[in-house]
């Protein structure tokens, strides 16, 4: 059993009148330990799919499983427990909360848990990353693009989840941060982490395992990085 | 960190919204505790007055330019041209009255301006004795005059002026000793240098005259008879009930308490009304960050407790900063009244239900962006729709 099934799931919004399919009919799977990214040109629909692969986005037709639970069965409330058990997000533009230490941040998807030892489950996210306690108290804004990127990622995965889901984690960071970004996406992958990487930069599938190509809402190609077409 | 953490987080770095919000809510409980406090000082004293007043009713000259205040009520005063004034035959005539066997005590009042050392005060000339006998709040520490050049001060004349009892004081070039002082009563008795009736009227160029006629009725249903008696008797004389008189500025002051009531629940609304947009308008404002984390697990239920969390933080800001308000405002406020002697009534339940007041209008008006902030998905959110 696959960790991640997506069988004919459809995406519309709109009215009849003015309907508009942002997902059509696509299928796939993805085991633990695979390095996917999804990618195509702007309005294709790789977001829609990143979101429903998220259980943030519920389909209009077919069905997500994630580890065999079909996710979109599931009551709201049931939702988000999955999110935090299973799937770690990176988010475009890292959307670290400003106000918050890099050390809070990381804690953040543990404030609702009734647990001890959160401060140093995130302090020991953050060491994975590379960063010690000392930067840890500082605010993102003293800190350097490459080190928020890692306190992006050391958050997405404080709760140790099977899965990361990163939505164009180095699109507003230079080459050099990006490329840091991207390897710690690689060494998780390596550590048995499904990881899926939305992007519209072919540059950035240099280390991933397979490209999924997303064009008008269908899966144009589905291989490896070399074999897959990219259209700019 | 848990979730409150990240409530005075946001807090801290809008700290804008907040201290409007606390403001809001301070400006509601201050309002309400002020009104309140103010209220209860009111009933205080009317109780105070209604209980202690000796004398229970008032003759004075019907037709006179009312400047002065004594008692609670407006009477006659001299410097202020011709004014009518009683006579020694007025208080004869009080002896030859039908039920004059119900008169308990008459006591004859003159009321003058006077000036003390430059300051300007009021000399009250009456019976000291008799005084003494009618009104049992007349406390003197020192000792009675005896003689007519002893005079009794009130507290306040004898703080001003640093007089104490055996001190002089002149007065028309004439020199009187402070035999004593008046405790402290909370009235215009605080403000007065208390004279032998004659003597004062002497100082003054009003010999035979008096501005009131104190009367004490034996029994309380005699009161409307007497008045009755007195008004046929001295056809120039009004004869005020002084409970009646007190009683009528009770019922205004409850009026007044009302509308300042009435608009302490307008300022109440108002706030709330404040609070809820304000809160609205953050909610808007943070749609990423709650989209945020909603993606990482938060349920609808932890993002609506993170903006009750918020307000009652803010909540607690306001309850404090207005009930301080409130209190320094009925402590203040009265002395900028002419005429308004008010105890500062500190109770402890006006202050509770203030506190209550801030996280009532704080909570209720936080529940709806809380609604509205739980009822944001994720997906929406972070803009992936």
């Amino acid at each position: 059993m696959a960790l991640i099934e997506i069988d004919r799931v459809r995406r519309e919004y709109g009215s009849e009148d003015a309907l508009v399919v942002a997902i059509d009919e696509v299928s796939m799977t993805v085991e633990a330990g695979e390095y996917a990214a999804i990618m195509g040109p702007s309005g294709s629909g790789k977001t829609t799919l990143l979101s429903i692969l998220g259980a943030m986005n519920p389909p209009s037709a077919g069905t997500l499983r994630i580890d065999g639970i079909d996710v979109y069965a599931l009551s709201q409330e049931r939702q988000a427990d999955l999110r935090r058990e299973y799937i770690g997000f990176v988010f475009q533009q890292l959307e670290l909360v400003p106000y918050l230490t890099a050390l809070e941040n990381v804690m953040l998807p543990l404030a609702i848990l009734k647990e001890k030892g959160k401060r140093e489950r995130a302090l020991e996210a953050l060491e994975r990353v590379g960063l010690d306690e000392r930067k840890a108290r500082r605010l993102p804004s003293e800190l350097s693009g490459g080190e928020q990127g890692r306190v992006a990622i050391a958050r997405a995965v404080v709760n140790d989840p099977p899965i990361i889901l990163a939505d164009e984690p180095v699109g507003s960071l230079d080459t050099t941060t990006g490329r840091q970004i991207l390897d710690q996406l690689r060494r998780l992958a390596d550590l048995g982490h499904a990881v899926i990487m939305v992007t519209h930069n072919p540059e950035s599938t240099q280390e991933v395992d397979r490209v999924i190509q997303i064009l008008d809402g269908r899966v144009s190609c589905d291989d490896v990085p070399l074999t897959c077409a990219v259209p700019a | 960190m848990e979730l409150r953490h990240l409530a005075f987080g946001y807090l801290r770095r809008r700290k804008g919204k907040a201290a409007l919000i606390t403001f809001g809510l301070a400006v509601a409980v201050g309002s309400f505790v002020l009104v309140l406090s103010l209220v209860l000082a009111l009933r205080e004293t009317m109780d105070d007055r209604l209980t202690k007043y000796g004398s229970n009713l008032v003759i004075m000259p019907a037709a006179a330019e009312l400047n002065l205040s004594y008692g609670g009520m407006s009477i006659a005063g001299a410097g202020s041209g011709e004014i009518p004034r009683l006579t020694e035959a007025d208080l004869a005539t009080l002896q030859s009255l039908p039920s004059a066997a119900s008169v308990a005590a008459a006591l004859p009042v003159v009321l003058e301006p006077i000036e003390v050392e430059g300051r300007p005060l009021l000399g009250l000339g009456t019976d000291i004795r008799e005084s003494l006998l009618v009104k049992p709040w007349w406390k003197v520490e020192g000792t009675v005059p005896t003689r007519d050049e002893e005079v009794l001060v009130g507290l306040n004349v004898r703080n001003e002026l640093g007089l104490n009892a055996g001190q002089q004081i002149t007065l028309e070039g004439r020199d009187f000793t402070v035999s004593g002082v008046l405790w402290e009563t909370g009235g215009e008795e605080d403000n007065l240098v208390v004279f032998d009736r004659r003597v004062l009227g002497e100082l003054t160029g009003n010999t035979g005259t008096m501005n009131l006629i104190e009367v004490t009725a034996a029994a309380t249903e005699m009161v409307d008879p007497l008045t009755e008696e007195i008004e046929t008797a001295i056809p120039g004389a009004a004869v005020v009930s002084v409970k009646q008189s007190i009683e009528f500025t009770a019922r205004a002051n409850s009026s007044l308490a009302d509308f300042g009531l009435a608009v302490t629940l307008l300022i109440v609304v108002i706030a709330g009304g404040v609070v809820m947009i304000t809160m609205l308008t953050a909610v808007k404002e943070r749609q990423k960050e709650i989209g945020i984390l909603r993606a990482v697990g938060y349920k609808q239920r932890h993002i609506a407790t993170l903006v009750l969390l918020e307000s009652l933080m803010l909540s607690t800001s306001g309850a404090i900063l207005g009930a301080l308000g409130g209190l320094a405002g009925a402590a203040i406020l009265p002395r900028f009244v002419p005429g308004l002697s008010l105890s500062f009534v500190v109770d402890p339940f006006v202050l509770m239900a203030g506190v209550g007041v801030a996280y009532l209008v704080g909570l209720s008006a936080a529940l709806y962006p809380a609604w509205r902030a739980a009822q944001l998905d994720p997906a929406t959110a972070l803009k992936y729709i």
